[in-house]
């Protein structure tokens, strides 16, 4: 869609010029968000620098009638960054930090702070900033509120929106609103819980206030070795009933151990293993050698092969390496890489890795299986050329099949990253058409022209009655 | 203000859906017939929020009862007029809780704790109840049945209407069910009490436990007046209490790290039961501020409550999230009353003139009070979330202020 030439200067003459980019060779940098398979060029991208100039740049587009599309890393796994046309709002240059209150736990930061630079920032007053999304050396917190991020560690210390007190946001028409309270409770309506995690279509956060939790006393990460998955699966639900909530509780089975063992992420996980189960406690020191202990035990009894206990910071950043760069890992088998992220119950996890490996056997695929178990947050992974078109077709028949035993099973499509374009098909498979109907009504009520992020989430057929402008009727059609 | 209409919900058209079906042919013909309905659940908050405009009561009581439990997800879905007290029984057979302990009693409903996003002290350790709902099922203004989240853990398919019809107090939907997150119950639980002489407040003693407090599973400082109400200390003093969960060790190295706020006694877990229930009639309100603050805002509480001869009243501090409960007993007899109504709302103004950066709560006041609360959902999207749910305004008409003069 070619973007007005006057709105062009608008923008230049808000940000600059050179924070204006709408050269296709300087676009291509913007058409994909790590998800491959999903390519989409915006019309411009425009970074703005301070608050005053979101604000603005919202307000040209919303005069000028033009859809846009916040964009914080371009990490998100979903699709949900990509902009077909329209402009893109970048918003990597508000990176400050604008306050660490730490008697009160809370800091103030801009949207494009990065997520492991906080946690770095804070540590001195002994806190942290507790989602931990594997992306957290590059993604940003306001990336992060969008899609709700969470992260190995949200088994102990909850989910982003469990951490976030307080936004300011600018809403697509222009308008500027405070949403929560950070010093304090709101009355009403909960526009904050609601904002977090609306995948930008609600508009955009310029200020996030977030609560920060004390660094624990002491660490322990335990490695478990099992012959089955199912060994693997049972010691889960032991550990999860003993009332020890570990601070992390992840799984990895056979291929993704192989392609981390590898890899230049190499944690000396045992290869042979059908799977290990990565746990950590922390917390007060007193008490944590015996719920070490007592989770040992729960490993063993349910046929763990082997326990060993990290006994050095060094051996326990490894470990973690090698869970949190996995994804990277496995590029080593193949150039693309299909990510999901579906969530079941967790006592049906073992009945729900059997049947995700009899499809891959099916479509003769290899699934690689890391994910966090505590949860019950599955995350299979296909690697696969996308060039190949046979190859492709057949993953993509495997990962329908897998989306939708997680539904049968009564999970959801997805635990942190979002639905943006990747599970918009799903969405109708887990919702009726009366929930989704509401669920666009409530982005009505934040943006009624439907300028934001249009066409994620939610499928546009569920959307009744809707009046959108021709320009995001062509965004959307553009992505459809 | 407008006045509201007085509804005894046994001298009015009453009704008592039994499934979702009637919720929908209920609010379906409120909706064609613009008839306002309030909502209610076991009847023991009817008195909080604002006063609704209602002509109608639904009783959601009787849909009641667990849709299902497996254990070990630590995950139960029941219908929303199930009691706390029927929550507690069934997940206790299996070692298990939900982690809540709103003001009231057991008695109170799950549709009702929701509704009012109502939490307790365990919020110090296992959150708010906003925390703890995973999926809701609920009737919109229009006779709609809608589910929202869902039955696991960790969700973000679609826009989280489950944060929003928490703490909605009905207006969005009539809740028929709620899929909730339990805690396996810790090895041990513990409840200790410090008592403080009066002139000797524990505000600032509890502050300097630091970040290790935050390991307690609560932890609330109450007045004289308050830790009288549940007969603790000998009438002029104040009371630490503390719950201290986990294994042996960490139980031992937490109870250590009260000593520095006095002699540490030994309680029956059945302190927290008392504590959360109020005396019929009386007028309660939060006061939430920075953490840091605390100690200005206890003196601005103080002397709002002591200019309006209100320094009776019960006052109980969490101190990890900024907070002040004031619960106001009622006065007996109709003049007192009458006068004690006036009073708190002086007092409810002073407060709302007085803290400027943190806020006021509401929760049962007077309505000469709720005046001086500014209604908080008048803002464009508010009232379009509003439209989309409830377009006659039929749910609860009035009770966040919204039509008010």
């Amino acid at each position: 869609m070619p973007l007005d030439a006057t709105l062009i200067r608008t923008l230049e003459s808000i940000v600059g010029g050179r924070w204006v980019r709408k050269r296709a060779s300087e676009l291509a940098a913007y058409d994909a968000d790590g998800l491959p398979g999903y390519h989409a060029t915006p019309g411009l991208a425009v970074f703005p620098g301070t608050r005053d100039e979101v604000v603005q740049v919202v307000r040209a587009l919303a005069a000028a009638n033009v859809p846009f599309v916040p964009r914080g890393a371009g990490t998100g796994l979903s699709g949900g960054a990509l902009a077909t046309g329209t402009a893109l709002i970048g918003l990597n240059r508000l990176t400050r930090i604008l306050e660490i209150d730490a008697p009160n736990r809370l800091v103030h930061v801009e949207p494009g702070v990065v997520n492991a630079k906080l946690s770095r920032a804070v540590a001195p007053f002994g806190l942290q900033y507790a989602p931990d999304p594997s992306s957290q050396t590059v993604c940003t917190i306001g990336g992060n509120v969008a899609e709700n991020a969470g992260g190995p560690h949200c088994l102990k210390y909850g989910v982003t929106l469990n951490h976030v007190v307080a936004l300011d946001v600018v809403l697509p028409s222009g308008e500027t609103r405070r949403l929560g309270n950070p010093y304090g409770e709101t009355d009403g309506y909960d526009l904050l819980g609601v904002f977090v995690g609306s995948e930008g279509c609600f508009g955009i956060a310029t200020d996030v206030w977030a609560r920060l939790v004390p660094l624990p006393e002491a660490v322990r990460t335990i490695l478990a070795d099992f012959s089955s998955i199912d060994a693997a699966a049972r010691a889960v639900s032991r550990i999860v009933a003993t009332g020890i909530v570990p601070a992390a509780l992840e799984m990895m089975d056979n291929p993704t151990i192989r392609a981390v063992e590898a890899s230049i992420y190499a944690a000396g996980y045992p290869i042979d293993a059908a799977a290990v189960l990565l746990c950590e406690v922390d917390g007060l020191t007193d008490g944590l050698a015996d719920d070490v202990a007592a989770i040992t035990t729960c490993c063993m009894e349910s046929g763990a092969r082997d326990v060993r206990v990290a006994t050095t910071d060094e051996e326990r950043t490894r470990l973690w390496q090698g869970r949190k760069k996995a994804f990277g890992a496995m590029g080593r088998i193949a150039p693309s890489l299909v990510v999901q992220d579906a969530v079941v119950p967790r006592t049906k996890l073992p009945e729900i890795l059997a049947t995700i490996h009899d499809i891959g056997e099916r479509h003769h695929v290899k699934v690689c299986n890391v994910f966090h178990a505590g949860d019950g947050n599955l995350h299979p992974n296909i690697p696969y050329d996308a060039s190949d078109p046979d190859e492709s077709t057949r993953v993509h028949a495997a990962m329908k099949e897998i989306m939708q035993a997680c539904i049968d099973a009564g999970g959801t499509i997805t635990g942190e990253h979002g639905v943006g374009l990747d599970k918009l098909p799903y969405m109708s498979k887990l919702f009726d058409d009366d929930s989704l109907a509401m669920m666009c009504a409530v982005r009505e009520a934040f943006d009624p022209d439907r300028r934001a992020n249009p066409g994620k989430v939610v499928p546009i057929h569920a959307c009744r009655e809707w009046h959108g402008t021709p320009a995001v009727r062509a965004a959307i059609l553009a992505q459809t | 203000m407008t006045a509201a209409t007085a509804l005894s919900p046994t001298s009015r058209p009453c009704d008592t859906p039994l499934t979702v079906s009637d919720v929908t042919a209920l609010l379906a013909d409120a909706h064609a017939t613009a008839t306002a309905i309030r909502i209610v659940g076991s009847g023991e908050w009817l008195d909080a929020g604002r006063p609704v405009q209602a002509t109608r009561a639904v009783h959601v009581r009787g849909l009641s009862g667990i849709v299902s439990y497996v254990p070990g997800d630590l995950v139960i879905t029941v219908r929303a007029g199930t009691t706390l007290a029927e929550i507690a029984h069934t997940t206790a057979l299996h070692g298990q809780w939900l982690s809540l302990d709103p003001a009231g009693s057991d008695d109170g409903t799950i549709g009702a704790t929701i509704a009012t996003a109502s939490s307790g002290p365990l919020a110090l350790s296992a959150g708010t109840v906003r925390d703890l709902v995973l999926g809701l099922g609920l009737v919109s203004g229009t006779g709609t049945p809608i589910r929202v989240g869902g039955q696991v853990v960790k969700n973000v398919a679609g826009f989280d209407l489950v944060r929003l019809a928490t703490g909605a107090y009905g207006t969005l939907g009539v809740l028929t069910d709620a899929s909730l997150r339990l805690h396996a119950k810790p090895a041990r639980d513990h409840t200790y009490v410090v008592t403080v002489p009066a002139d000797r407040t524990p505000m600032a003693a509890v502050q300097s436990l630091g970040l290790r407090a935050l390991s307690f599973q609560a932890l609330e400082i109450l007045n004289v007046a308050a830790a009288q109400r549940i007969s603790v200390g000998d009438g002029s003093q104040w009371a630490v209490v503390v719950r201290i969960t986990g294994n042996a060790s960490r139980v031992h190295a937490q109870l250590a790290a009260l000593a520095p706020l006095g002699v540490v006694t030994e309680s029956d877990a059945h302190l927290w039961t008392a504590l959360r229930y109020d005396d019929r009639g009386s007028a309660t309100l939060r006061v939430v501020s920075a953490p840091s603050t605390l100690n200005e805002t206890m003196a601005r509480v103080e002397r709002a409550l002591a200019d309006v001869g209100l320094s009776a009243a019960q006052l109980r501090i969490t101190p990890h999230r900024g907070a002040i409960r004031i619960v106001i007993p009622h006065a007996m007899g109709p003049t007192a009353a009458a006068a004690t109504s006036a009073r708190v709302a002086t007092c409810v103004a002073a407060l709302r003139d007085s803290i400027t950066s943190g806020s006021v709560i509401g929760e049962r006041l007077p309505n000469d009070a709720w005046a001086h609360l500014p209604p908080c959902t008048r803002d464009p999207v508010s009232q379009r979330i509003r439209d989309a749910f409830d377009p006659h305004r039929v749910l609860n008409r009035g009770i966040f202020g919204e039509h008010a003069s």
